[in-house]
């Protein structure tokens, strides 16, 4: 169990309380393979396995988180769909896809994040104010925000 | 921000998990925001400030923005 018992409570409560519509995380990961074939070696994902344990546990707080766990390697084009290109990666889909990605594990500092994203998706609304969501709705041309961050 | 227009995506990514990318944006300190690649801004943004970036990548700042966005400068 990545997620302590006390926290686990917390959340299940919090997801109760805040949760409105269903929330899918699709995650890629690196599949371990059933038999070793020394030509296709690959360089392993260091935080994958546990990402994945992550996803999975989060999943399990509320009825209203789907986990969907995919394969970066094997399932290569539904990777490219989401424009996926690095793993571990999570996209934080409602009930379509809002462009939210999420790469590398959610810990520490982090954890906090990815749980105030699954909120916002789950009530299809952000904590942005209105003057800033009528501002954003004049974009028309595609805008690439990536936010770099460590869990400490 | 991404989740409001579809135009938008939003990445967080983990810089000791992806060390050839804080290289190639020469991340020294965090959080560091990089949009479209080539506006950077480090250290947290307020909301409103980060929407003048957006906006200003996205091409449609108004005069006030312009305005707004060269003080921070």
């Amino acid at each position: 169990m990545l997620i302590k018992e006390e926290d686990r409570k917390v959340l299940k409560d919090l997801f109760e309380k805040e949760l409105k519509e269903p929330v899918k995380l699709v995650m890629f990961t690196q599949k371990k393979s059933a038999l070793i074939v020394p030509e296709t070696v690959t360089v392993p994902c260091e935080w994958c396995e546990q990402t994945e344990m992550m996803v999975q546990e989060v999943a399990e707080l509320s009825e209203k988180i789907t986990a969907d766990i995919h394969d970066f390697v094997g399932e290569a084009e539904l990777a490219k769909q989401y424009g996926i290109d690095k793993i571990p990666a999570i996209a934080v889909v409602g009930e379509k896809d809002y462009g939210i990605r999420l790469y590398g594990i959610p810990a520490g500092y982090e954890f906090g994040s990815f749980i105030e994203v699954i909120i916002d998706v789950s009530k299809r609304n952000t904590i942005l104010s209105p003057a800033t969501k009528e501002r954003l709705k004049a974009i028309d041309k595609e805008v690439h925000i990536q936010v770099f961050i460590t869990p400490t | 921000m991404a989740f409001e227009n579809s135009f938008i995506r939003g990445d967080m990514v983990e810089v000791q998990e992806f060390v050839h990318l804080a290289q190639r944006y020469e991340v020294l300190g965090v959080p560091k925001t990089v949009i479209n690649e080539d506006f950077t801004i480090e250290g947290s943004v307020p909301e409103k400030d980060l929407l003048l970036h957006v906006l200003n990548a996205a091409g449609i700042l108004n005069e006030e923005e312009k305005k707004r966005l060269d003080s921070m400068h």
